[in-house]
Parts: C-alpha cells; sequence; structure tokens
C-alpha cells in the first residue's frame, strides 16, 4: 500500500564502511567499528521497539539488549549474514517477549507517541501529528503478531520472506496477516468510530 | 474493504467503487492510513541521546583485552602488548591507503620467536583507485613501518587478501 521510503538512513557519520567491514572489525574488539555499527541502527531499532511496545523505556531496554547481545555474538555470527536482519530479528523476538510477560491488565499507554521536533509548516504539522497519534493507538490495538508485521513491511520496509522467516510463519501468511492488518487500522482509525 | 485495498493498490476504479458509498467510504479510510503511514515513516523523532553512550558503557564493559604478545628484546622484563591493540594500529595504518579499508587483521605469534608474527589482512578495496598491485604494496609498506615505529615488533609473514571491491557512489 505505501511504497515510500523506510525509514531513513543515519546521517553517514560511521565513516561510510559497509556493515561487513564493521562487523568483520568490531568481531575482532575494535570499539570504535561497533559504535559506528550501533550509531548506524539504534534509531531503526528503537522506533520499532517503541511501536510494539509502546513504551520508551521499554524500547529502550530492548535497544540496549539487542546491541549487547550483538557484541557477544558477534564471535558466532557468520561472516556473510546481514547484520541488519539479524537486529530486526532480535529485536522483534524481544519485544514480542517484553509483551508476553506483561500482565494482561497492564496495557500499552496507547496515546503515547514520540516527541518530535515542529516542522516548518506548523498546521500541517499538528494534522499529521494527530494522524499519527490515531494510528499508534490503533497500532497499539492490534495483536502483537500481527503488530510487528504491518511495522516491519509498511514502515522498516523489510521483504516479505525475511517477516515471514522473524516471525516463524510462511510468505504467504505474512501476506495474509498485512492485508487483515491494513484493513483493521483503517477501520479502527475512522473518527467517527 | 479488501477489495478495495486491492484497487488502491493496483491504481483502479470501476463504475461501482466510484458509485457505492461503502466503497468509498472504504477507500477514504484506507487513504487515511495511507496519509498516516507516510507521516509515520517520516517520523523524525530520534532515541534518547544518552542511549548510545549507555550501550557502549555495557559493551565495554565486556569487551575482552584479547591475548598479549611478548615482545622482543624485553630486558627489564617481559612488556606484552594486546593482540586487538596491534591489530587495531595495523588497521589504522592499512586504512591511511586512499580507497583501502581493512576488514579483519589477524595476526599469529611464531612459537620461539618474540617480536616476530605472522599477518593476515582482508581489504575491500574502491573500485577505480589504482592498480591492485600498487595498492597492496602500499599497504605493506604502512603495515611495516607501523609494526616498527609503534608497536616494536616484526612481521614475518603479511598475507593480504582482497575480500571486496565496492564502487565509490554506492556509500
Amino acid at each position: 500500500m505505501v511504497t515510500g521510503s523506510a525509514v531513513a538512513e543515519a546521517a553517514p557519520s560511521d565513516g561510510g564502511w559497509d556493515d561487513a567491514t564493521l562487523v568483520g572489525r568490531a568481531r575482532e574488539g575494535d570499539l570504535r567499528a561497533f559504535e559506528a555499527l550501533v550509531g548506524r541502527y539504534q534509531r531503526r531499532i528503537y522506533q520499532l521497539a517503541w511501536r510494539m511496545t509502546g513504551s520508551s523505556g521499554d524500547a529502550e531496554d530492548v535497544t540496549q539488549e539487542v546491541f549487547l547481545t550483538l557484541w557477544r555474538r558477534l564471535p558466532e555470527l557468520r561472516e556473510d549474514v546481514a547484520v541488519v536482519g539479524w537486529l530486526y530479528k532480535t529485536a522483534t523476538n524481544r519485544c514480542l517477549n517484553v509483551l508476553r510477560s506483561r500482565k494482561p491488565t497492564a496495557e500499552v499507554d496507547e496515546a503515547t507517541t514520540p516527541s518530535h521536533d515542529a516542522s516548518d509548516d506548523p498546521e500541517r504539522s499538528a494534522e499529521s501529528n494527530e494522524q499519527m497519534q490515531a494510528l499508534a493507538a490503533a497500532l497499539g490495538r492490534l495483536p502483537a503478531k500481527q503488530r510487528a508485521v504491518w511495522l516491519l513491511r509498511e514502515i522498516h520496509g523489510r521483504s516479505y520472506d525475511e517477516i515471514a522467516d522473524l516471525v516463524d510463519t510462511t510468505p504467504q501468511s505474512v501476506r495474509g496477516r498485512l492485508a487483515r492488518a491494513r484493513v483493521q487500522l483503517a477501520e479502527m482509525m475512522q473518527p467517527w468510530r | 474493504m479488501e477489495d478495495v485495498v486491492d484497487d488502491l493498490d493496483a491504481g483502479r476504479t470501476d463504475d461501482h467503487s466510484r458509485t457505492c458509498e461503502h466503497c468509498a467510504t472504504a477507500r477514504r479510510s484506507l487513504e487515511n492510513l495511507m496519509e498516516a503511514t507516510a507521516a509515520l515513516v517520516a517520523d523524525p523523532s530520534e532515541p534518547p541521546p544518552t542511549l548510545l553512550g549507555r550501550i557502549m558503557q555495557a559493551v565495554r564493559a565486556e569487551a575482552r583485552r584479547g591475548d598479549v604478545l611478548a615482545l622482543e628484546g624485553a630486558e627489564l622484563g617481559p612488556a606484552d602488548v594486546s593482540e586487538v591493540a596491534v591489530a587495531a594500529v595495523l588497521r589504522f595504518a592499512a586504512d591511511s591507503v586512499e580507497g583501502v579499508w581493512a576488514r579483519s587483521c589477524h595476526i599469529t605469534v611464531e612459537p620461539g620467536s618474540a617480536g616476530t608474527i605472522a599477518v593476515a589482512m582482508t581489504l575491500s578495496l574502491r573500485y577505480g583507485s589504482g592498480p591492485a598491485e600498487g595498492l597492496l604494496g602500499e599497504v605493506r609498506g604502512r603495515l611495516a613501518a607501523a609494526l616498527a615505529g609503534q608497536v616494536g615488533l616484526h612481521a614475518h609473514r603479511v598475507d593480504l587478501t582482497i575480500v571486496d571491491v565496492w564502487p565509490e557512489e554506492e556509500l
């Protein structure tokens, strides 16, 4: 449905090295290379975790755990493995675990949305904030796995095959879940409901 | 509504969807979702500025020092230098050649010959930086200089392997 770009790339303050080089160097103990990897991907992982859990505190915890786990697993990570896919997979699993471990009564604060800089056009910014808030609230009411599928596809632009692997199902089932998620979100966002 | 999703995806409209009130409503709510999705994709919010520092603090606490190499001619007692530190010096030296990035660097010590090591390094080259032979020669020179000047070790063997060539515009 949305064909726009996925979450914008991090600013190239990391020397522009490719992931494989950074992983290779980090594996040998080069902390600057690892820091460049964290700088490159922390925003995407944090945003996914925030939208998944609805809590900035949980999102911070998940992001920190994901990168610490990456550091610990570097020696056993295969040379050709795409680190970004590994990060998304680990983050998604962590989020699903966090949600499972919550008490049924401890609902996500659905009104929580990221604070962000006002754009140049305050009116338009306010409008899109309102839309975004409605969407964030609707997302909080989707089943967790469906929410993960929708976020990974529509916000982060991951492939059907990758998402299927992430949530342990088939690409066909991912398409089905995504279609249902879109319909449910569209219905929940109708202003008169 | 799923038919309307398909139509929207395909950019299709037909007589029914143009005149049917339910389809028009469904279409409006899906377009609303698309706009909100685009806003979420463009969401400029950043993680807290302290997060990177906290992650790196936790990582540093776990970083191992690595094995140590014995230096030659340490008459006042054994002076050791960590493999990790030597590899970092050598990668840095290789990086200083324009169009070259060091990827991995393994160091092995010859048994019984303190101060002598073997270096195995993999490199990425930028396409169009010049003949590989010349670049590799330059890398060898810088590695030898860095070892002698900064570390006090001698490499009896340096294996360089090019594992990647990348076009300039890609990064």
